[in-house]
């Protein structure tokens, strides 16, 4: 028998036996529909994770700490530590910070670009037009960050005296929209650590749109000056305390960043100095550890909904073979080989794993598009798609699947090939 | 030409040993009409299965037109069976929810010939059992009668040199049951190919050139057209 015909005649049988095929299907439908989805949700995290790390950082950019436990959490420790003018105390814990001194050095690495340092700072309150007052922070602006704006824009660096403003803050503080408060003012009042208060003023130049968030906690919150600015904020605030001329982190721009191996050397350069450095792909790296080990667990769930419907497959098939055993019979009498005998049910298994892969990947497609666009609204995802479809991962799917009722199938399909000729027609 | 040398049937082993088939020799000539008679029991069907290549003689050799079954791996028995045999069964074995069509094309399939050249050959097979206006009907559809043309469609679709019917009437009153020997009789005649019919009915026995009869596994006697008259 040609693979046509084995292909004609198995998917006869299947419709023949309409409503077992489809139940039998349906098994597989829902470990196809767990696995589709949960493939597609992994891709829309990972391809939001990106975007949220291209957004907060700048991706040929190191962050560099003191030391490495800053990052690990290992360092920021409760118990008393030897006095040295490098530390501080903060809420109770112990941690290193950088002075002008570490970010001079960091500076003259060979393969360092720059070091930008943020200066974030937390203000005692920020006010608008309606005068109500909201808590905030002020951070130096970093040409290599993308931002997206809601209204205005920042070409290169912003200049002194303007600023950078997330929408949150536009109906709270008494803005009509985005596009009315570009050129306005805003305040920013600054308290000293040890009694000053200053009230600064700056012009709004940009709003930002509020998808760069969760990452780096306080964006959200954060307004954006120029360097000097933020500087000038920094030490005003921090003057005469330990922290003073200190900074947690800085950022270390790598020169042809974007060479991977070329990041990588700076970073263990720094490392070797003994700086804490973490690159946007190690932060990268992080998220898609969590993603991955979600998606593992997932998928292993799908998994168990495969073992199931691999036995239904082979009860079904186990079935079909009894079922036909006088057909199958007669195709031997009639001179057919038991190999082509055993073709014939493990096509047919070959189908139901098909058609039960296709209906669970079509379901999980159509609810994708359907939840796509609440989804992305209920978490604040903007334009990205927390379900992301890519057909070779689909394909592959439905061919492993398929693979796998192909399995099932092998020993219903063995039965069949072994029946004896005469004892199947035999059979009334 | 069929030829059974000193063929030996035992089913079973030791206790259970049942000797169905014991010293057959048997000369059948070729394109002949022969009946198997014999009671129920007898070993008919037994016979019928180890000249189909059915099933493997415990001892002996069977050669059929110069073709010694006993020499033939399992591939080319396969052979043998899909191009030189066509089998009528006494319970039809149709496939109820295939139409006459695929039916009939079975074996075409199983020979691996070409899909454009199946059309012609299943449409001829059915004109000759006379259920060519049945072609798109399922089989589940026909009357008895009809199921037993349809299955001799499907015997006769491949040309086959022999024509193997067990008990081709069994499931048929007696007026259905004549239409369909002659039609066996017509088409063993029109393609030149050996015809051997299990019967009970000694009518049907007496059309045939051939008479075997059997009892308790032996030959009884072997009778042809000329002496039985
Ligand atoms: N697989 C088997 N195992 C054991 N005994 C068998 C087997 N097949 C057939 N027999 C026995 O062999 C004998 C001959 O059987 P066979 O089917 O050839 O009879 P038959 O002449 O065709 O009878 P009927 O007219 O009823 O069809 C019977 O006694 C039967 O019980
Ligand atoms: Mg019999």
């Amino acid at each position: 028998m040609n693979w046509g015909d084995i292909i004609r005649r198995s998917g006869r049988a299947i419709r023949q036996a309409k409503i077992r095929t489809l139940l039998t299907a349906a098994a597989l439908a829902v470990g196809g529909f767990t696995l589709t989805a949960t493939l597609a949700a992994a891709n829309g995290a990972r391809a939001y994770g990106n975007k949220l790390i291209d957004t907060n950082f700048d991706p040929s950019s190191l962050i560099v700490a003191k030391n490495k436990n800053v990052f690990g959490g290992g360092g920021t420790t409760n118990k008393p530590q030897p006095y040295s003018s490098s530390f501080t105390n903060v809420g109770g814990k112990t941690i290193n910070m950088l002075d002008q001194q570490d970010l001079n050095k960091l500076a003259s690495f060979p393969g360092v670009q720059s070091v930008f340092e943020p200066y974030t700072t937390s203000v005692q309150y920020i006010t608008g037009p309606n005068g109500s007052k909201y808590t905030g922070s002020v951070e130096a602006f970093n040409p290599n960050i993308s931002h997206q704006y809601a209204a205005g824009g920042v070409t290169g660096n912003i200049p002194e005296g303007k600023v950078v403003v997330p929408a949150d803050y536009l109906s709270l503080l008494g803005y009509k929209n985005a596009q009315s408060a570009i050129g306005q003012n805003i305040n920013i009042q600054v308290r000293q650590i040890l009694g000053g208060q200053a009230d600064k003023s700056y012009t709004i130049m940009a709003i930002l749109t509020p998808p760069s968030t969760l990452i780096g906690g306080n964006v959200n919150s954060t307004l954006f000056l120029n360097a000097n600015d933020a500087r000038s904020i920094y030490d005003y605030v921090n003057k005469g305390t330990i922290n003073y001329n200190r900074f947690l982190t800085a950022i270390v721009r790598v020169k042809d960043g974007t060479n991977q191996a070329k990041l990588n050397a700076v970073q263990n350069e720094i490392k070797n100095a003994g700086y804490g450095a973490e690159s946007a792909k190690n932060a990268q790296a992080v998220i898609n550890q969590i993603v991955n080990v979600l998606q593992i667990i997932i998928v292993v769930f799908g998994l168990i909904t495969l073992v199931a419907s691999f036995f239904g497959i082979v009860n079904t098939q186990y079935i079909s073979v009894l079922e036909r055993t006088r057909e199958i019979g007669l195709m031997k009498a009639l001179g057919m080989s038991s190999k082509n005998v055993s073709k014939l049910f493990i096509v047919e298994a070959a189908w139901i794993g098909g058609i039960g892969a296709v209906l669970g990947s079509i379901v999980a497609i159509i609810i994708g598009v359907l939840i796509n666009p609440w989804i992305s609204n209920k978490i604040n995802f903007s334009n990205s798609r927390l379900l992301l479809f890519r057909p070779s991962q689909v394909i592959g799917l439905i061919i492993f699947l398929i693979i796998i009722a192909v399995i099932a199938g092998l020993l219903p399909a063995r039965k069949a090939a072994k029946l004896d000729p005469i004892e199947a027609l035999r059979t009334e | 030409m069929i030829e059974l040398d000193n063929v030996n049937k035992i089913y079973g082993k030791k206790d259970t040993a049942f000797t169905a088939l014991a010293d057959i020799n048997l000369k059948l000539p070729a394109d002949k009409s022969i009946a198997v008679i014999g009671k129920s029991g007898s070993g008919k069907s037994t016979l019928l299965h180890l000249i189909g290549g059915l099933d493997r003689p415990t001892s002996g050799s069977i050669v059929i037109n110069g073709q010694d079954l006993s020499k033939l791996s399992k591939k080319e028995m396969d052979r043998y069976r899909s191009h030189d045999l066509g089998f009528v069964f006494q319970s039809f074995f149709v496939e109820a929810n295939q139409s006459c069509y695929q039916n009939v094309a079975l074996p075409l399939e199983i020979n691996r010939l070409p899909v454009l050249k199946r059309k012609q050959l299943i449409e001829d097979a059915l004109v000759q059992v006379e259920l060519a206006d049945k072609i798109k009907n399922k089989a589940g559809t026909l009357s008895g009668g009809q199921k037993q043309r349809l299955a001799i469609a499907r015997a006769i679709v491949t040309k086959p040199k022999v024509i193997l019917a067990d008990e081709p009437t069994g499931n048929l009153d007696s007026a259905t049951g004549e239409k369909v020997i002659s039609l066996l009789f017509d088409l063993h005649y029109k393609q030149a190919a050996t015809l051997v019919i299990v019967t009970h009915d000694s009518d049907i026995a007496k059309a045939c050139d051939v008479q075997v009869y059997i009892k308790d596994g032996k030959i009884e006697k072997v009778t042809t057209k000329g002496t039985n008259k």
